[in-house]
């Protein structure tokens, strides 16, 4: 009995997020009657597809050690594209979106990982070129996306999102078994950790990091694809809220930022946090402002954690 | 020997732009545009120094954009609610440090990596900014201060002199003091430092609140500029128009986010070249994009070029953990 | 038998302004054990890595039972080639299991429906431990294991490819004695199922005891083969150095030994609880098994880790709560992770040398006089030999030995009392060995109480006047003068910790 009761507790301290996300709702169910509603809690998964998308990339790329402030404006990038090309053809622009993004994913990963440029300020210089591009495609919103494309994407039965749900559970599952199971994700860890001693082992550690920023660019188009299907026009800022968030998300679901620890399901369990603060505060009617008052105290928050952690560690 | 490198290329960067411009621009060249392209430098210069010291001993203001305006915005409104000269000017300065003071604190003593605090900064200085605005602009700038900004010595505009004059006691005191020196070394590697004996939290305190007095100066100078801040609120915060130039300057300077690497010679370099590039590029008439895809491509290609000549690794994972 | 499995012809390596491999041809026979000896930098390493596929040569060839092989990698040569290699350096990721860091390359082998079974990854990193007899928790993230556990698993790893070739590049550091026996009986084993066995090594004894035949390498290049049987220490050091004996590689012991400078009294913490002193003109050492609180013990002094205990400096009280107070009453600490706590590796000789002194070089408002600095580094650099291009050098160009003379003579520009140093000869060549002790000794005669924690047994026999043996952080015997020999410190070591 006292085997399993350890299990249980090992498992509470390695997926404290989802404990976190727990509390949190329960509080703000307290706070604002009708948060736990059906309706709400789906609203909530549905509102963070997107932003799932880009933390989960992020995710893996923090894992490596690395970097990417690309995430928003491949997302942007992906409306202005498909709301340019989709006139012509509503296949052929998603290619073109999902080539463009295994594209900039290759740069980044070959600057980041075979130049060994800082990932940091690669994805800073790409991300100018990035929005650069976004403004002549789009120098304001607007455009056209194909509604069916749209409604495929979001599969609305009965007023809700089924689609958006089923693209939650893809992304959760895939990214959780792809860093779990598989042995990619399992050198993703390593290389994350201590690269030089992967060198040692004879692990191609910039083949490794080169795919993360690849899968990063590719879960962020995936993103950019449903955020083309929510606002049905293409806009060339539409993304940067979402790079912010997605690093909070990372952060919040306690991704080592020198890479090599950190849990796929804790990042999921952040960014639901995440968007139920902001789900929370629009139901009690807050100002927007005071959001940023929250989102700079909860960052001091986490911030108070990594102390408390590293004493911890000291000892 | 790696500095000289990045000051050559630099200076022969800022030759070739001059002698395009002598070509296809050459209003450029006039006196005129050049002291006032100077005189928007010195905002943007002063915070890439502050940057500067701060990417040296290892770590990143991202709060330096925000912390500036802030200081323009609430200055503003107490030149404006007080009528008195000195006394906000010294309030700005306090505050300017103290902010610093406190992200110094955050990185030094409690170990919080440098992004997670300045960030969480920002995004509370953004926070209070707006709650005490309510969203609309504020403030004014006195005469006083207005005369100064736009006075000069000589042709010579006097923010431009002082914002060169500081550069040099930067230089000095970074070059030539043991404190200094110290900085370099907690920059390249904290943990031998502090076996040495080094007081490393004293250190990081200290570059991030010059940082933060650097900031101070140039809210000031700002304000007097524009006379009334204007309040744009990017996602991540106020202030990222500001912010963004400080990091690519320094990288342009030579400074490399491991710590320890680079120089204040170098990012003065680097700022002119900078805006000589900006305002090369809005000259010829490439708009908002052309210059974000110029100046994307062109720190990439800084970055590409430093690592192929100089094949060093640069690690920014100081950044984050604190050892 | 004798058939030959590894040959190479003429392979050199070059790295930028050294060759570090010089037209290496050797001839390595199954069922023998070689060993290759030299000093730091003279290519032993670096020929492992090319054995083993992690470097590429620039030139030459290798041949594999009789067949060239041409540019492989790492995982080509554990798998294809059969030679598998325990470096140096650790390779285990510490915040994955141990059974993760078994199998790393090869997790793909586990995969059941697609997914790693992690059972099966268990189960068979279990069972290769215990059938070497390693007692480890496959559970368990490698961080959290001792040094010498660390090193018996990349141990395992190797031994689990089952390979024809293993190559052990400096590995019984860590390990304590027993660990050690079982090392060798391992190798031994090996030899015996005609493999090859490849021992890199400082420690002349366990090469004159485990080797078939002995390679010296000097300067990249094969300077000599010996059969194992066939050669002396004395000789061995000659061929490797120049230098006729053991003896001459250390400076005299002291001949008087003066009062009390430093006492240490009630130190407790961390298991540890321990009380000695060191006097003038005496080199103290602490000895013992890996894990007894040596390392710990001097860190706990100087402040690093947080103790309970007094202290005293010429018979007065001092407060030492943290490294400032210990650097203020004048103790230097020299760690034995030199790159990690003691240079600054991208910044240049003449920084690295200032630094902890750098207040002497400036007037009382803190600023620079620039001609001091220059003086004070050009002394240490010729007063120690110290082997740079310029002052303006990266110290990351150095050698290791050099790395290392740099830490320690730049102590010399402080005015120290208390001098703590953890292994302080660790990794380093015998030529670098003898000015380290040389600038100890002088150290110590010019009346700092030098402390230091070592580890080589000819090191503890042959430089300290004094040596306290610990075990679990307790001090159970102390031999001085005459009493200091091999014998008695392995006494020591196993049976004195039973009483």
């Amino acid at each position: 009995m006292s085997e399993k009761l350890h299990n249980i507790k090992i498992l509470l301290s390695e997926f404290y997020v989802v404990f976190l996300l727990v509390m949190a709702w329960l509080f703000f169910g307290i706070f604002a009657p009708g948060f736990l509603s059906f309706r709400n809690i789906f609203g909530i998964i549905t509102f963070s597809v997107i932003l799932l998308a880009a933390s989960l990339a992020q995710n893996v790329v923090v894992l490596t050690g690395g970097f990417d402030l690309t995430v928003g404006s491949i997302i942007s990038l992906v409306t202005c594209v498909l709301s340019v090309l989709m006139v012509y053809s509503v296949i052929g622009s998603i290619i073109v979106a999902i080539l463009l993004g295994v594209l900039i994913g290759f740069v980044n990963g070959f600057c980041a990982a075979r130049l060994k440029i800082d990932p940091f300020l690669v994805t800073l210089s790409v991300m100018f070129l990035i929005d650069g591009i976004d403004l002549i495609l789009r120098p304001a919103p607007g455009g056209w996306i194909d509604k069916t494309f749209a409604n495929a994407l979001l599969l609305n039965i009965g007023g809700l999102n089924v689609g958006s749900i089923i693209a939650f559970l893809a992304l959760t599952i895939f990214c959780v078994v792809l860093l779990e199971k598989r042995h990619f994700g399992r050198l993703i860890y390593a290389v994350g950790g201590a690269e030089d001693r992967a060198i040692l082992r004879g692990i191609n550690t910039q083949k490794v990091k080169m795919l993360a920023y690849v899968l990063s660019c590719l879960l962020c188009t995936f993103g950019g694809l449903y955020m083309a299907a929510y606002v049905q026009i293409g806009d060339a800022t539409i993304g940067s809220p979402i790079l912010f968030a997605s690093i909070a998300a990372v952060l919040l679901g306690g991704t080592s930022v020198s890479g090599g620890t950190g849990r796929a399901l804790n990042t999921v369990a952040a960014t639901l946090i995440i968007s139920s603060i902001t789900n929370f505060l629009f139901y009690i009617r807050v100002i927007e402002w005071w959001k940023y008052v929250f989102n700079g105290a909860l960052l001091i928050v986490v911030a108070s954690v990594y102390y408390w952690i590293e004493r911890r560690r000291e000892k | 020997m790696k500095i000289q490198t990045i000051y050559l290329t630099s200076i022969g960067a800022i030759v070739v732009l001059l002698i395009i411009s002598a070509l296809f621009a050459p209003q450029f060249l006039t006196v005129e545009h050049q002291s006032s392209l100077l005189k928007r430098l010195s905002v943007y210069g002063l915070l890439a120094l502050g940057q500067t010291l701060v990417v040296l001993v290892g770590g990143v203001d991202l709060s330096i954009g925000a912390n500036m305006l802030t200081l323009a915005i609430f200055g503003g409104d107490l030149f404006f609610h007080t009528g008195e000269l000195l006394l906000p000017i010294i309030i700005v300065f306090v505050l300017g440090a103290l902010i610093g003071f406190i992200n110094g604190v955050g990185v030094g003593r409690f170990k919080v990596p440098p992004i997670v605090m300045t960030l969480g900064m920002m995004t509370l200085l953004t926070g209070f900014v707006l709650v005490y605005t309510g969203g609309s602009p504020v403030g004014g700038a006195p005469p006083a201060l207005v005369d100064f900004v736009f006075a000069e010595v000589i042709n010579v505009p006097v923010i431009v002199i002082v914002w060169i004059v500081l550069a040099m006691l930067l230089w000095f005191f970074s070059r030539r003091t043991t404190l200094g020196r110290k900085l370099y070394a907690v920059g390249s590697n904290p943990r031998a430092s502090y076996i040495l004996g080094i007081e490393t939290w004293k250190i990081y305190s200290i570059a991030y609140t010059l940082a933060g007095v650097l900031a101070a100066i140039a809210s000031l100078i700002y304000l007097g500029r524009v006379l009334t801040p204007a309040l744009s609120v990017a996602p991540a915060g106020i202030g990222t128009e500001f912010l963004l130039p400080s990091l690519v300057i320094p990288v342009l300077g030579g400074c490399s986010f491991k710590g320890g690497e680079g120089s204040i010679i170098g990012a003065l370099i680097a700022t002119y070249l900078y805006g000589m590039l900006r305002s090369f590029l809005l000259v010829m008439g490439f708009g908002e994009a052309g210059v974000l895809i110029f100046t994307g491509v062109i720190l990439l290609g800084v970055l590409i070029f430093q690592q192929i000549r100089g094949g060093r690794l640069l690690q920014f994972r100081k950044l984050f953990t604190r050892k | 038998m004798m058939a030959e499995y590894l040959s190479t012809e003429n392979i050199t390596k070059m790295f930028p302004g050294v060759k570090a491999v010089d037209n290496a041809s050797l001839t390595f026979n199954s069922g023998m054990v070689y060993s290759i000896v030299g000093e730091n930098g003279a290519g032993k390493s670096t020929f492992a890595k090319i054995l083993s596929g992690i470097y590429k040569a620039d030139m030459g060839k290798i041949f594999i039972k009789g067949k060239e092989v041409v540019d492989y990698n790492a995982t080509e040569a554990l798998d294809k080639y059969k030679i598998a290699v325990v470096h140096q350096d650790e390779t285990l990721f510490p915040e994955m299991s141990v059974a993760e860091n078994f199998f790393m390359e090869v997790m793909g082998r586990f995969y059941k429906k697609g997914f790693i079974s992690y059972r099966e990854l268990k189960k068979t990193a279990e069972k290769s431990l215990k059938d070497l007899n390693i007692n480890v928790d496959v559970n368990k993230k490698v961080k959290y294991l001792r040094s010498d556990e660390r090193k018996m698993l990349e141990f395992a790893r190797a031994i689990y490819y089952q390979p024809n070739f293993l190559i052990l590049d400096e590995v019984t550091a860590p390990l304590p004695e027993d660990k050690i026996e079982a090392v060798f009986t391992w190798i031994k084993e090996l030899r015996n199922k005609t493999k090859v066995v490849l021992y890199i090594s400082h420690k002349l004894r366990e090469v004159l005891e485990l080797s078939d035949e002995i390679v010296v390498f000097k300067d990249g290049k094969v300077a000599g083969k010996i059969h194992g049987s066939k050669v002396k220490m004395d000789d061995l050091i000659q061929m490797m150095v120049g230098e006729k004996s053991f003896k001459a590689i250390f400076p005299e012991k002291a001949r008087t030994i003066g009062k009390t400078i430093f006492k240490v009294k009630n130190l407790k913490g961390r298991g540890i609880d321990m009380e000695f002193e060191n006097r003038e003109g005496e080199i103290l050492a602490l000895a013992g098994l890996a894990g007894s609180g040596m390392k710990e013990a001097l860190r706990m002094i100087y402040g690093v880790v947080p103790k309970s205990g007094d202290f005293y400096l010429d018979n007065k009280k001092i407060k030492i709560r943290s490294v400032k107070d210990a650097s203020a009453h004048g103790m230097v600490y020299i760690s034995d992770e030199k790159e990690a706590e003691e240079l600054f590796l991208n910044q240049s000789v003449k920084e690295n040398i200032i630094i902890p002194s750098i207040d002497k070089a400036a007037n009382k408002l803190g600023i620079l006089k620039e001609s001091a600095v220059d003086k004070f580094a050009k002394f240490i650099v010729s007063r120690f030999n110290i082997k740079t291009p310029s002052l303006d050098t990266l110290t990351q160009s150095l050698s290791g030995g050099n790395k290392q003379k740099v830490v320690v003579g730049r102590c010399l520009l402080k005015n120290i009392r208390v001098l703590l140093a953890s292994n302080p000869t660790v990794g380093l060549d015998i030529a670098s060995k003898t000015e380290i002790y040389n600038i100890l000794r002088d150290l110590a005669k010019k009346g700092i109480a030098v402390t230091v924690y070592l580890s080589e047994l000819p090191e503890i026999v042959n430089f300290p006047d004094r040596v306290l043996i610990m075990y679990n952080g307790k001090i159970v015997d102390e031999l001085k003068g005459d009493e200091i020999t091999e014998e008695n410190i392995l006494k020591a070591y196993f049976e004195k910790v039973s009483e």
